[in-house]
């Protein structure tokens, strides 16, 4: 009878798979969440201090859904994309985008992820784009190449997608 | 045999009188339509255009000599008849009066919207020269109306889906299931709000984008390819077969872009602005955003 337990104790090998979350907003300017699954964490990752630098956020939400959601520092003048450019996502159903403007836009004008990126650390980053943010980071500073109308390459970028 | 002699016996002399009239009047009508057809000639469409063209120049020329004070009498009579007309419409009918001045302030607004967004396309690509007022579009024709309103899409954009694997839902459609797509030009409005919103900032060309499930890496393609094209987009799935599947979408796309660097199609600096794939500054990264941990046991039974 132990010797059956010890067994099947054995052959239970429970793998734990934890998925990079999101930490927060802070290394994108904008965010397209239309149809988000998870609104609430969404909120959650939007109302974090490190996630100020995003200026804009694209949801399927009115305002009121929004702030149901918990969303906070969004500013209630939306664009709103018309339902009558098809705006397919549910099956059939066409259904309006709300673009939202946060509200420390104003504040932090001149902070463009761009124009941040020399100064970026690894520890600023959000978990699961480190990796893509510091090759991003090497290729962009090191092998730049320009085309004749003003188009930047990142050769190293390039080279890892024709892969 | 003539009616009118038969008639003669049957009817009274006031009705024979009325039915003479009539036959007079039928001939008279004849007479005119031949008149009319011996005195205007018909025409070809040649000649019909040069007409035309000498009419236009004629009121061209009527409009030139026209005094500055009768052109403002002119116009405050138009207005005057305008709002005259409105005002016996919403005395007689104010529903209809309602939904016609809906009509017209709706149609306002998108002129009002659509000029915003071709300044803004202007501003990004001065080289395309899209037209920003409304009498300057081109019309196209949608099931028998001519519209002009229209968001200038480029065709690096319009041809996107040639290079991209579908996705077949379940009952092996593409498109209409539970894959379904945003369309390319409702992103495109989308980014020209952006844009707009953002006060027309030419930075806003650099953004860094993050797509919370991008299916097939459409937006972060499109973000990549007009108006953000400078910037860096990130597409992130749960779903590991997604993110494969994006992958191989994008290795398609910046192979394109590769190739056509090679070509030399962007030396000109006028052309190939617009008509050419670049290779896109896209990556795509499962994860989500929550974190979940799962638990797979093993059971084996002995």
């Amino acid at each position: 009878m132990l010797l059956i337990f010890l067994q099947h104790l054995v052959s239970l090998t429970p793998i734990t798979i934890v998925q990079g979350d999101i930490e927060h907003f802070g290394n994108f300017d904008m965010v397209h969440a239309v149809h988000a699954v998870n609104g609430d964490e969404v909120a959650n990752i939007w109302n974090k201090d490190k996630s100020k630098n995003c200026k804009i956020i694209v949801t399927s939400w009115d305002y009121k859904e929004m702030k149901s959601h918990g969303f906070k520092r969004v500013k209630n003048d939306a664009v709103i994309v018309h339902p009558q450019f098809p705006r397919v996502t549910d099956g059939s159903k066409c259904h309006p985008a709300y673009i939202y403007r946060s509200t420390d836009y104003r504040k932090d004008r001149a902070k463009y992820m761009s124009e941040l990126l020399p100064e970026l650390t690894v520890d600023d980053i959000s978990k699961p784009f480190k990796k893509v943010f510091t090759m991003f980071k090497e290729g962009e500073v090191a092998e730049k190449t320009t085309l004749s109308n003003g188009y930047p390459i990142n050769d190293a970028l390039l080279e890892r997608n024709c892969m | 045999m003539n009616p009118f002699k038969v008639a003669e016996e049957i009817l009274s002399e006031e009705a024979i009188n009325e039915l003479q009239n009539i036959e007079q009047q039928m001939k008279n009508g004849d007479e005119k339509r031949a008149r009319a057809k011996e005195t205007v000639p018909y025409l070809n469409s040649a000649e019909k255009k040069k007409k035309k063209a000498e009419n236009d120049m004629r009121c061209k020329m009527y409009r030139k000599t026209k005094s500055e004070e009768k052109k403002a009498a002119d116009r405050a009579n138009d207005r005057a008849r305008k709002a005259k007309r409105k005002a016996e419409l919403k005395n007689s009918n104010p529903e209809e009066h309602r939904r016609k001045m809906d009509e017209a302030n709706h149609r306002k607004l998108l002129n009002r919207v659509y000029n915003k967004f071709s300044k803004a396309h202007n501003l990004a690509y001065p080289s395309d020269n899209v037209p920003d007022k409304q009498h300057d579009k081109p019309t196209y024709k949608v099931g028998g109306t001519f519209q002009r309103n229209q968001i200038y899409v480029p065709p690096r954009i319009t041809n996107l889906r040639q290079h991209l694997h579908d996705i077949l839902d379940a009952s092996g459609k593409d498109n209409e299931g539970h894959f379904a797509e945003v369309t390319q030009s409702s992103l495109i409005y989308m980014e020209l709000g952006v844009f707009c919103l953002l006060s027309r900032d030419v930075r806003c060309r650099k953004l860094y984008t993050l797509d919370l499930g991008p299916g097939m890496l459409m937006p972060s393609l499109v973000f990549s390819q007009y108006l953000f094209e400078h910037g860096f987009h990130v597409g992130i799935d749960s779903q590991q077969n997604r993110v494969t599947l994006s992958k191989q979408n994008l290795r398609n796309y910046s192979l394109k872009g590769k190739a056509n660097i090679q070509n030399g199609l962007f030396e000109d600096k006028t052309k190939g602005e617009l008509t050419n794939v670049l290779p896109p500054r896209v990556d795509c990264v499962p994860g989500d955003s929550v974190s979940v941990c799962v638990f797979v046991c093993l059971c084996q039974c002995y």
